[in-house]
């Protein structure tokens, strides 16, 4: 009576199988659009875009930025370049979203977990004719879809209002739209995967923080080990560095893509997505061999 | 005759790791439900029947033992649209409509969307909920919550269906709306599982019934099996002069009611040993009568004893 976990092919075939029977995708789609913290989310990107359309004016002569307005007030700028200018504050916005967006997205979606696998609802799903992995994988990339929504809307709108404004199309920032999706689907899998054997959406929401905040420690490995009075702590620092999720790193890559510098992230993504296939894993064992 | 569920030697302990401790909530149990039966599985609380129930539907694992559903393994996880399942304490979607709650566990069972429509707002009309149909779960009464819980039962059309006390919380005439409806299904060839510790709805509608203790089956049967001869004999004759002292004298139950007297007899033996001795006596005996039990007394018997 032993649950199987899904092989390669099942999970190739699984994105057909959502296309057929979209229940729970959609359920999640639609509990996320009643969630006033998914709305707090869409309305604060709309004024972020809303306000650069609407309120930034740009003095721009000879290509060289003499002045910006902001709501009517000037704001002093060097004399940048447009295309510097632009870049400039693109970096600035993904760096707010990197960070203060990409806790905003956790919580907002963190409870979809834990609301899944509560008594009386739970056992609505598995008396269906669905594999246990099916219904935590369509759950997980519901919740990590309307982010990714959300993350293309603000990006790609600022992008695209920046670009019709300046004349600037920085295809940098568009791009960094990928990687602050990679931020938030491998902190979602932290959330997934604490939540779901804690039954907690505070314990998956505490964990993912934990790791966002010290990732930044962590980054800077290489200057803090030396500090350690022994080998074997330095090995542990070190080892835990490269286990977990590298968001400093990815919200860094995404300033050096903007900013038109050498991107160097494959190794931080690739750890980075290790450890969420590893959340993802531990996840699906957990919850097909669970008693509800 | 067709099996609807199949269970074989089925064994189920809870651990808890950190303390140390394990229940058994399934012990070797093995069972079969005929198709087209209602079928009552009664016992106390903690008897093990919402496991049992669960186990069947894969939303716990057996340890060991093998369950066949409509003669299919749930191993294949197909059968299970042909299922149904009123858990106790069903929580939907909070954001959800009665509608649209529905159509999601409808299309979660794999069921044709036209005919799930169709079976849900002939549903919601039947079980008093057609009104309230675009309002949202987060606003109905348990009452309500349980009534579309039953319709999510039934929305796909299933041939087997589990329910899990399923008039908890409901009005009399809600309840005797799920008996109906439990009767009828049964009439189309459906089979119900009731699982229940209301004595009284269960003897109403079930057509056989199992009784659970601490993970066994301690006895199964139809309720006439169950109930008849385990009550003795009851016979009854004309209070006449000195009967009552003889009566006395044989260490005989018996009680004097409109000039007879009814006296109560253990089994078949005594019986005919008392009409025995009654008749050489040439006294006339008026009626003997089987003594049937009620599910209740057969209930709290079967379950009290050690």
């Amino acid at each position: 009576m032993t649950p199987t976990t899904p092989t390669l092919a099942e999970l190739a075939l699984f994105a057909a199988k959502i296309a057929m029977r979209p229940g729970i995708f959609i359920d999640t789609f639609q509990e996320s659009f009643r969630n006033k913290m998914f709305w707090f989310f869409f309305v604060a990107s709309s004024l972020v875009i809303g306000s650069i359309a609407l309120a930034l004016n740009l003095d721009v002569v000879n290509g060289v930025m003499r002045g910006v307005t902001f709501l009517g007030n000037e704001i002093r700028v060097r004399a940048f370049t447009v295309k510097q200018w632009v870049e400039t504050l693109q970096a600035g916005l993904a760096m707010l979203i990197g960070t203060i967006g990409l806790c905003l997205a956790l919580l907002a979606t963190s409870t979809l977990f834990t609301q899944m696998v509560q008594k009386g609802s739970i056992d609505l799903l598995l008396c269906r004719p669905l594999s246990r992995w099916r219904v935590m994988t369509a759950r997980f990339l519901g919740g990590a879809s309307i982010m990714a929504f959300n993350a293309a809307y603000l990006f790609l709108g600022v992008w695209f209002v920046l670009g019709a404004k300046s004349r600037v199309w920085n295809q940098g920032f568009a791009f960094s739209t990928a990687l602050a999706i990679l931020g938030f689907v491998v902190l979602f899998s932290v959330v997934m995967m604490v939540s779901v054997i804690t039954e907690n959406a505070a314990a998956g929401l505490l964990a993912a923080y934990a790791l966002l905040m010290f990732s930044p420690i962590l980054a800077q490995h290489e200057r803090i080990t030396p500090a350690f009075s022994t080998e074997l702590y330095r090995w542990i620092f070190r080892s835990v560095y490269w286990v977990v999720p590298k968001s400093a790193e990815t919200i860094g890559a995404m300033r050096r893509l903007i900013t038109d510098r050498p991107l160097e992230i494959g190794w931080a993504a690739g750890t980075s997505l290790v450890f969420a296939l590893g959340c993802y894993v531990v996840t699906m064992v957990y919850f097909m061999r669970k008693d509800y | 005759m067709r099996l609807a569920l199949e269970a074989v030697s089925l064994s189920k302990t809870f651990r808890r790791w950190r303390r140390g401790r394990e229940v058994r909530a399934l012990s070797d149990v093995s069972f079969t439900v005929d198709a087209g039966a209602i079928f009552g599985l009664l016992g106390p609380n903690g008897a093990g029947k919402t496991t049992l129930v669960k186990v069947a539907l894969t939303i716990a694992h057996a340890d060991r033992g093998e369950v066949r559903l409509l003669g299919q393994s749930i191993r294949d996880r197909s059968v299970f649209s042909r299922v149904g399942y009123l858990p106790e304490n069903p929580r939907f979607p909070l954001h959800l409509t009665a509608w649209q709650v529905l159509r999601l566990y409808g299309s979660l069972s794999g069921a044709d969307m036209t005919a799930v429509e169709r079976n849900a707002s002939r549903w919601l009309e039947r079980l008093d909920l057609a009104r309230w149909s675009d309002m949202r779960v987060s606003k109905f009464s348990k009452g309500m919550n349980e009534r579309l819980a039953f319709a999510q039962a039934l929305v796909h059309d299933p041939e087997l269906i589990f329910l899990d006390e399923p008039t908890d919380g409901l009005d009399p005439l809600a309840r005797m709306e799920v008996r109906n409806i439990c009767r009828e299904l049964a009439d189309q060839g459906k089979t119900v599982f009731i699982n229940s510790h209301i004595l009284a709805e269960i003897e109403l509608i079930c057509d056989r019934i199992a009784l659970m203790k601490s993970g066994e089956i301690v006895e199964q049967g139809t309720i006439s099996e169950l109930t008849a001869s385990r009550g003795g004999y009851e016979l009854v004759a004309p209070a006449v002069d000195g009967l009552g002292h003889w009566l006395g004298e044989k260490s005989l139950t018996f009680a004097a009611v409109d000039g007879h007297f009814h006296v109560q007899l253990a089994d078949r033996v005594s019986a005919n040993a008392l009409i025995d001795a009654l008749r050489a006596k040439n006294i006339e005996i008026e009626s003997l009568s089987v003594k049937r039990r009620t599910l209740e007394s057969v209930f709290i018997e079967r379950l009290s004893r050690e």
